[in-house]
């Protein structure tokens, strides 16, 4: 277990250099000359300068990764053109916001998916398990942002019954701040809920396929026993992975979630910052989310190997 | 003798009845318009604030910061100027030495009384260059401050300026009164804005709300609320700001009572829902503002730097289409630098070239235009100005002339305005009282190195505190500008200033900037 | 053969109709539209639903439902060239990695985990903000997204593949490591390329739309449903149709791809399931 986590973590290092490489090389890929991107093209020579200098722009290419990532292991992720703040300040106070929308949209896709992935694979091959699959291609399907505009029109604007828009952190007020969630966690949880639901329901099947759980039921353990204590364990192991992997998806998904319902968290940071052209908000924002993305599946991974005996031996 | 007896009674018992009547709707009617002290207000702005620091500017900034910063004078709802936290002044004769002498008592958030020595400090800190205040040119002025006494300051003055107490009353930024101590501690630039106003600052979620709660000790002017003058009540506890980007999200938001006042009403939703939300508690006011939106055009740049071509734009648009199609009729179309409202304005600024599409196909002859396609720059930050391009553009095309859409960000858009780079802008501007402030945007887009005269004339007006010599001067501005078209003024848009029905006292002011001192909540 | 077994798939079936349908909507759209999809008419601003305009018309007087009708192409023209991108350089970088081992396959699989560590629409949101909003750009950046995922499948199968005697035989008679990767290993990649394919396009068409609505994707005035949405949402007190159709096309058209994938997922891969 050990040494596994002990590879894990060797195998983490250069992917993560090469996560920072792809962020830092962003900036590259502006067509003409960054600085007068950022600043505008009449700009005073002075102030591309200094901006230039802020960025390293005028160092050879690796050095300035170098410094880049130098600074970046100091957590300094440089400061904003605009508000003249430091990125990572600006992070943290928003980055509550969309770890509470994330963590809450996981929380109602799992609750949605699990206990229906699990019944429709009792209930294979009948006409709820036919239900089930139209509903979950349904949910693969609608548009994130056009769920979000059509509950904000129905549930905000007709019915009155969810505000349109504000936040107030759970850890203040929890009601109150749960109501300011309900509609943007829910659309940013259906394709997830929807993607879990399905990987929930066909790693039971393969399993409930399996010997030993044919033993079982020869045995004579209830069925409900064979589904829960046989089959799920098992099951939840692959289902595992997927909810790693869909996380991303949540904080991808978050970006958008937040622009429709303009909640104050890193995703709508990071748009506003690219209308504004600025950049080394862009890049804090975008390395910092792939960060916790990185840190999320490798915690998903050791969780899995938790569950499923085989990797450790590996 | 019976029947008298019993008519006489009825008349005292409904005589009775009435006045009792009179009194209890005498009573409710004082009742609803008693102020009550308490509660919160959530004012809902349709974008973010930048800085806390009144030097930085910004309109969004300012609104805020009048709540907690207070200057030394300011304009009136007339646009006179009127005695803030200079109780009266003294203008020497040659316009040389300004007197001013202080209110006293007024003390700064931290609880210290505010003195002459602040004042010299917070002009002189707005004067340095390192405060890179964004209207620090206006000062030029002044030469050195002098503390006379404790309430009485001396300003000394390098050349003869009728003016400057426009300057001092600018509206944004605001040149407020701050305690230094303060502004050091906070490395020169305010992130915890100290003031001597009605509110003072709490704190600042970024993208979130603006917290101001009541500084108690506060005592208001003795002057009645007169524009951003006189007296500042401060009847909520606490005063919210909450940044709405989304226009019709901020619409709801008022619908479901998330915010109590909204900054910017949506002209669309005006007329076809005055009906609706009115039922619904919603209340718009609508005042005739001193903002202005126009076209600019770069007289530097080719085609834009020939007048003949110029000229022949203004015969292409008609004013009125243009406002239409942006503010549909809320907007009163004024081709004049100066507002209907200014006391300067006079019929001659009226003067203005009625759609001629013959004329302009003339003169675009004249002036050699081949049906080159030109950038029409806007934004999308602000409705109107995108509206109003689109409305230039047809109109220009009818005329031969053709245009592309050149959207860019509004931080864009306002680099390319200060720095003239454009050929032809759309663009708008908050409410500038004084007219010199007003004609010396014109220094920016490169016009007075085309028509020297049009700066001679403004530099006399600066020079000058006589009205009448000033009002005639204006008109000779207007007259440069109707025969040089630096640019096309087209409207002063309305101010639409919504708010839930229980929020009373809630006045529009001309000067474009909300005041939620004197507000109450009646609920 | 697969098509016998399709012909017995209803969903799948559905789903291929409903694609055959977009693809035919995107090539016959200046005879299906009512309008010009970018014409303006400022008088018909924010019009509800009518014989004039099917749809409804936009903020600026356009008549959505020719918009939406060329919002077509949009969408098939970014799904279409950015799954052929991210396929083209996937399968070449899968055929390498899995077919040499060694530090090519080190080098190539380190980076397509880099490029896995970010989400992608992230991604792809980064890549569009330096690039620009341009209708190519997001090909691209929504191409290099998901080349891992093709090349993930390319190597799998090469490994696979490698170890088998015809391939030990091949190389035998001199066969050249091009023509083996060629005639004999990539052959055993099409069932899950497909099916990985049909998965792409339906996530392409919701990332461009998600990429337009943000206002990173296809320039304005370009008919991208994301686009409409966009413009949309600042009348959605007024006409809530300009948010309900554009939004059932998007819906509409990613449905037939999920449908057809995963009747073709049942076809080809069962073990997938």
């Amino acid at each position: 277990m050990i040494r596994y986590l002990a590879r894990r973590l060797v195998y983490l290092v250069p992917t993560l250099l090469l996560v920072a490489f792809l962020v830092f090389f962003l900036i590259h890929l502006i067509p003409g000359d960054p600085a007068v991107v950022m600043m505008g093209p009449d700009a005073s020579p002075e102030d591309l300068a200094s901006v230039r200098q802020a960025l390293g722009l005028d160092q050879p290419l690796w050095r300035q990764f170098a410094l880049w990532m130098g600074s970046l292991l100091k957590g300094d992720f440089g400061v904003s053109i605009h508000t003249r703040r430091p990125v990572f300040q600006s992070i943290k106070e928003r980055f509550p916001v969309t770890i509470t929308l994330t963590t809450l949209a996981l929380v109602f896709s799992l609750l949605i998916s699990l206990p229906s992935g699990v019944l429709a694979a009792a209930y294979h091959n009948t006409q709820k398990d036919y239900l089930f699959m139209l509903g979950t291609i349904l949910g693969v399907s609608i548009p994130g942002f056009w769920l979000g505009l059509m509950a904000l029109l129905v549930f905000s604007v007709h019915l009155g019954l969810f505000p349109s828009t504000g936040f107030v952190p759970l850890w203040d007020d929890f009601w109150e701040g749960l109501r300011f969630m309900v509609l943007p966690s829910i659309t940013l949880g259906v394709y997830m809920a929807a993607v879990v639901a399905r990987m929930t329901r066909s790693s039971m099947l393969e399993v409930l396929r399996l010997e030993y759980v044919t033993h079982a039921r020869a045995k004579g353990l209830s069925e409900w026993k064979v589904l829960t204590k046989h089959a799920l364990k098992n099951a939840f192991a692959p289902t595992l992975t997927t909810i790693g992997l869909q996380y991303g998806m949540l904080l991808g998904g978050a970006v958008v979630t937040e622009t429709v319902f303009s909640l104050p968290g890193l995703g709508k940071y990071l748009v506003t910052s690219i209308y504004m052209r600025d950049y080394p908000v862009v890049q804090g924002c975008i390395l910092f989310i792939a960060l916790v993305y990185v840190l999320i599946n490798l915690a998903v991974d050791l969780f899995y190997s938790y569950f499923d005996p085989r990797v450790s031996y590996q | 003798m019976k029947a008298r007896n019993g008519i006489s009674r009825f008349l005292a018992a409904g005589l009775a009845v009435a006045v009792a009547v009179l009194i209890l709707g005498l009573a409710a009617g004082l009742a609803a318009e008693t102020p009550k002290r308490g509660g919160v207000i959530t004012l809902g702005l349709n974008t973010d604030l930048t800085s806390l620091d009144p030097n930085a500017g910004g309109a969004i900034n300012t609104i805020v910061l009048n709540h907690i910063l207070e200057p030394l004078v300011a304009y009136g709802e007339k646009l006179e100027i009127l005695p803030v936290l200079a109780e009266r002044w003294e203008m020497s004769p040659d316009y040389k030495t300004y007197t001013f002498f202080l209110r006293q008592g007024r003390l700064f958030h931290n609880g210290r009384e505010m003195v002459a020595e602040d004042v010299k400090y917070s002009i002189e800190h707005i004067m340095d260059p390192k405060t890179k205040n964004t209207r620090r040119s206006l000062f030029g002025s002044i030469d050195r401050l002098e503390v006379v006494d404790k309430y009485t300051v001396k300003f000394h003055l390098n050349k003869p300026d009728p003016n400057l107490l426009t300057v001092l009353a600018y509206t944004s930024p605001v040149m407020a009164i701050v305690p230094k101590e303060e502004v050091e501690k906070q490395g020169g630039a305010f992130t915890h804005p100290v003031g001597t106003g009605p509110y003072k600052f709490v704190e600042w979620k970024p993208d979130r709300y603006v917290l101001l709660e009541r500084f108690e000790p506060y005592k208001p002017l003795p002057e009645p609320m007169n524009g951003l003058a006189g007296a500042r009540v401060a009847w909520a506890d606490q005063v919210r700001f909450v940044p709405i980007p989304e226009e019709s999200v901020s619409v709801m938001a008022l619908l479901n009572k998330e915010v109590d006042a909204l900054l910017y009403y949506p002209i669309k939703y005006v007329d076809k829902y005055k009906e609706d939300y009115s039922k619904k508690g919603v209340v718009v006011q609508e005042i005739t503002g001193l903002s202005w939106a126009e076209i600019w055009f770069g007289c530097d740049k080719p085609l834009t730097s020939n007048v003949k071509f110029r000229q022949a734009c203004a015969y292409a648009i008609d004013l009125e289409v243009v406002a239409k199609a942006a503010f549909q009729g809320h907007a009163q179309v004024n081709p004049s630098v100066v507002p209907k409202q200014n006391h300067y304005w006079t019929p001659a600024h009226d003067t203005w070239y009625k759609k001629d599409l013959a004329k302009a196909k003339q003169l675009l002859k004249e002036a050699g235009y081949k049906g080159e396609t030109i950038p029409l720059q806007t934004n999308k930050k602000y409705n109107y100005m995108y509206q109003q391009a689109v409305a230039v553009q047809a109109e220009l095309k009818a005329a031969g002339i053709n245009t592309e859409l050149e959207v860019v960000e509004w931080p864009v858009t306002l680099k390319n305005f200060y720095k003239g780079e454009y050929q032809i802008l759309s663009f708008g501007a908050s409410a500038i009282p004084d007219p010199v402030s007003g004609y010396s945007y014109l220094r920016l887009n490169h016009f007075f190195d085309q028509v020297p005269k049009m700066k001679e004339v403004l530099d006399q007006a600066a020079q000058t505190a006589d009205e009448g010599k000033r009002s005639k001067l204006f008109e000779e501005a207007h007259k440069l500008c109707y025969e040089n078209v630096p640019l096309v003024m087209l409207y002063n848009y309305n101010y639409l200033q919504a708010q839930r029905d229980y929020v009373k006292g809630y006045k529009v002011s001309n000067l474009g900037f909300p005041r939620l001192w004197g507000v109450w909540l009646d609920k | 053969m697969i098509w016998s077994k399709l012909s017995r798939n209803r969903l799948g079936l559905i789903g291929l109709a409903v694609i055959v349908l977009n693809v035919l909507v995107a090539l016959l759209a200046p005879f299906i539209a009512t309008h010009d999809p970018l014409q303006i008419d400022v008088a018909s601003q924010a019009a509800p639903p009518s014989a004039k305009f099917f749809f409804g018309a936009d903020e600026y007087g356009r008549d959505i439902f020719s918009r939406v009708i060329y919002g077509t192409r949009i969408s098939l023209y970014v799904s279409v060239l950015s799954v052929l991108f991210a396929a083209a350089f996937g399968v070449v970088l899968g055929a390498m990695a899995g077919y040499y081992r060694g530090w090519a396959d080190s080098i190539i699989m380190r980076c397509m985990d880099a490029i896995m560590s970010f989400p992608a629409i992230l991604l792809a949101i980064g890549i569009m903000a330096v690039l620009g909003a341009r209708l190519i750009n997001v090909v691209i950046a929504l191409g290099f997204v998901y080349v891992p995922r093709f090349a993930r499948i390319v190597r799998g199968s090469v490994l696979s593949v490698k170890q088998k005697e015809f391939v030990e035989a091949s190389l035998a008679m001199g066969n050249s490591d091009a023509a083996i990767i060629f005639r004999h290993i990539l052959p055993n990649c099409v069932a899950p390329l497909i099916v990985q394919a049909t998965a792409n396009l339906a996530y392409a068409i919701l990332a461009e739309s998600s990429l337009s609505f943000l206002g990173l994707g296809a320039p304005p005035p370009a008919p991208s449903w994301g686009n409409i949405l966009s413009d949309a949402r600042n009348f959605m007190l007024d006409n809530m149709w300009m948010t309900i159709f554009p939004g059932l096309a998007i819906t509409l058209a990613v449905l037939g791809f999920n449908l057809l994938g995963d009747a073709l997922r049942d076809i080809l891969d069962p073990r997938l399931n």
